[in-house]
């Protein structure tokens, strides 16, 4: 098993340094919103991925797609969650990561008609023309 | 976005491997590595560098799903170091080499033989082959109205010249018996869960046989990178990555179709919807068949780090790929598609791998807002101008525009 390196940390050191940043921070894993059905949503979505996979969808997250998103953790991937929790977990979901959220906080990074994806190029996406 | 908005995220988890969370939340205490990660993070792009990594696009944390930025696809090969990383599920061991096992057997093989990694590269010929792995998903992030499941950009892919032992061969030494319709894949990774389907896929035997499909140990003169397989992964050129199972530990050969849900359910489309040529008979139905080929496709890498191109300065070069059967031709467009000119094609690596293009800039009348690129096969497939809309989101591979800033 290759493990990681001296070589390797300071080659990503490095690469942070030409990337033109500033001072450090520490950061984990994502959290998920404050507030009612957090801690359901911990205890039977987390148990299996982290919330990001919820942040990235909160652009399009419609009841009808978080619905569809827990309908399909349970049935095709077996989480145990009862009909009254799914319920509890779509209301959280669209609470909390619904499209007026995702407007509110990426209002700058929405998908431009030239086919740049967000954040794909060095310099992250591109400019609104 | 400005670099000014960027700021380092430095992630020290000593004793906390980037999957341990996962195997403690399942009760199955798997530390992957102990590593120090490092990242810069910036509005909602976060970068960040997997054990052995560069920092690389996080999609998520947990099971890892990172995406390779677009300046990495400016070299022919991709890096090992920046070669995209996905997994379905979060449990992934830490695999010793001096232990492993590969396993081959199944109800239409002959035998069952277990192999360590010493003896497949001891008894059985190596062999080389440079070979794009695409997500089925990449670039599923552009599609407009959007579709769930991983926001992809351009880049959940990657070119690299892989080595390992040809599949056939193995196949050959367990013997298959007359009744092998598939050969299956299972891998050391796992869901947390036990009810979750596993992540098995299959082959059907035509693919599973021919002299290009592998069992690698290396990628780029190097043995894989642990997110990208380590020790073993197969690989399936042509065919997009969802067949080429990583960490895998044992190969079946079947007497009937595999029937799990990553088979039925999952990595499926409307049929028709897309010309292949290489078709996986036995897991169609009436409405939907398997994702198969990688769909012809190009890319402009020579962005400036803005992301647009200055109309006669910068550098006008990317890159073309397809199924394997060639690219024949990249065209580019200066006035959205009126009219287009051919480009200069690169050094040919085989007919699975990227092929670079480059241009000139045309003396150009008038404004110029986009520059569009698309490439076209040797069996006469062709980009399209508008993505083909399907349910999960699959094989996008429309024209690539990218936007022009005015000289200044």
């Amino acid at each position: 098993m290759r493990r990681p390196t001296a070589t390797i940390s300071l080659l990503s050191f490095l690469m942070v340094l030409a990337m033109g940043v500033a001072a450090p921070r520490v950061v984990a894993e994502p959290e998920a919103a404050a507030g009612e059905g957090r801690e359901l949503f911990v205890a039977r979505c987390s148990v299996c991925h982290s919330i990001d996979y919820i942040e990235m969808h909160a652009r399009f997250g419609t009841r009808t797609l978080w619905e569809a998103s827990v309908t399909k953790m349970r049935n095709a991937f077996k989480a145990p969650i009862t009909d009254d929790e799914a319920r509890q977990l779509v209301d959280y979901l669209q609470r909390n990561y619904g499209p007026t959220r995702a407007q509110r906080t990426t209002a700058s990074s929405s998908m431009s008609n030239t086919s740049v994806a967000p954040g794909l190029t060095a310099g992250g996406e591109p400019r609104s023309p | 976005m400005t670099l000014n908005r960027r700021d380092v995220t430095t992630r020290l988890l000593a004793g906390m491997a980037w999957t341990g969370f996962a195997g403690a939340a399942a009760g199955l205490p798997r530390k992957l590595l102990a590593a120090t990660q490092q990242g810069l993070a910036a509005g909602r792009e976060v970068l960040v560098a997997l054990p052995g990594k560069v920092a690389l696009r996080r999609l998520t944390e947990r099971p890892p799903n990172f995406e390779t930025p677009l300046e990495y696809f400016r070299s022919v090969l991709t890096p090992n170091e920046a070669f995209f990383v996905r997994y379905h599920h979060a449990v992934i061991p830490e695999i010793a080499a001096e232990d492993f096992r590969l396993e081959i057997g199944g109800p239409a093989a002959e035998r069952s033989l277990s192999l360590s990694l010493a003896d497949l590269r001891r008894d059985f010929p190596a062999t080389e082959i440079v070979a794009v792995c695409q997500c089925s998903g990449n670039r599923r992030g552009l599609f407009e109205p959007p579709v769930a499941g991983l926001q992809w950009g351009h880049g959940a892919m990657g070119n690299a010249r892989w080595r390992g032992v040809r599949l056939a061969d193995l196949l050959q030494r367990a013997g298959l018996k007359s009744s092998a319709v598939e050969i299956s894949f299972d891998a050391a990774d796992a869901p947390p869960l036990e009810g979750t389907p596993d992540f098995i896929k299959s082959l059907p035997l035509v693919k599973a046989l021919h002299p290009d499909t592998l069992i690698a140990y290396e990628m780029n003169g190097a043995p894989l990178p642990v997110p990208n397989g380590f020790p073993l992964r197969v690989v399936v050129p042509g065919w997009t990555a969802t067949y080429w199972l990583k960490h895998v530990n044992r190969i079946s050969a079947l007497d009937a179709s595999e029937k799990n849900f990553w088979m039925t359910s999952a990595y499926r489309m409307p049929r028709q919807l897309f010309p292949l040529v290489e078709r996986f008979p036995g897991q169609e139905t009436a409405e939907r068949a398997p994702v198969t080929e990688i769909a012809v496709n190009s890319l402009i890498t020579s962005m400036e780090r803005d992301g647009t191109l200055r109309a006669g300065r910068s550098a006008l070069s990317g890159i073309a790929w397809d199924a394997g059967r060639g690219i024949d031709r990249v065209e580019l467009s200066f006035d959205r598609g009126a009219s287009w000119r051919r480009c200069e094609l690169g050094e040919d690596l085989g007919p699975y791998s990227f092929r670079i293009w480059r241009s000139d800039w045309p003396t150009l009348a008038g404004d110029l807002h986009e520059v569009w690129a698309r490439a076209a096969n040797k069996a006469g497939q062709s980009q399209v101008e508008t993505p083909i809309a399907n349910p999960s989101g699959y094989q996008h591979n429309a024209y690539h525009r990218v936007r022009v800033e005015a000289q200044s």
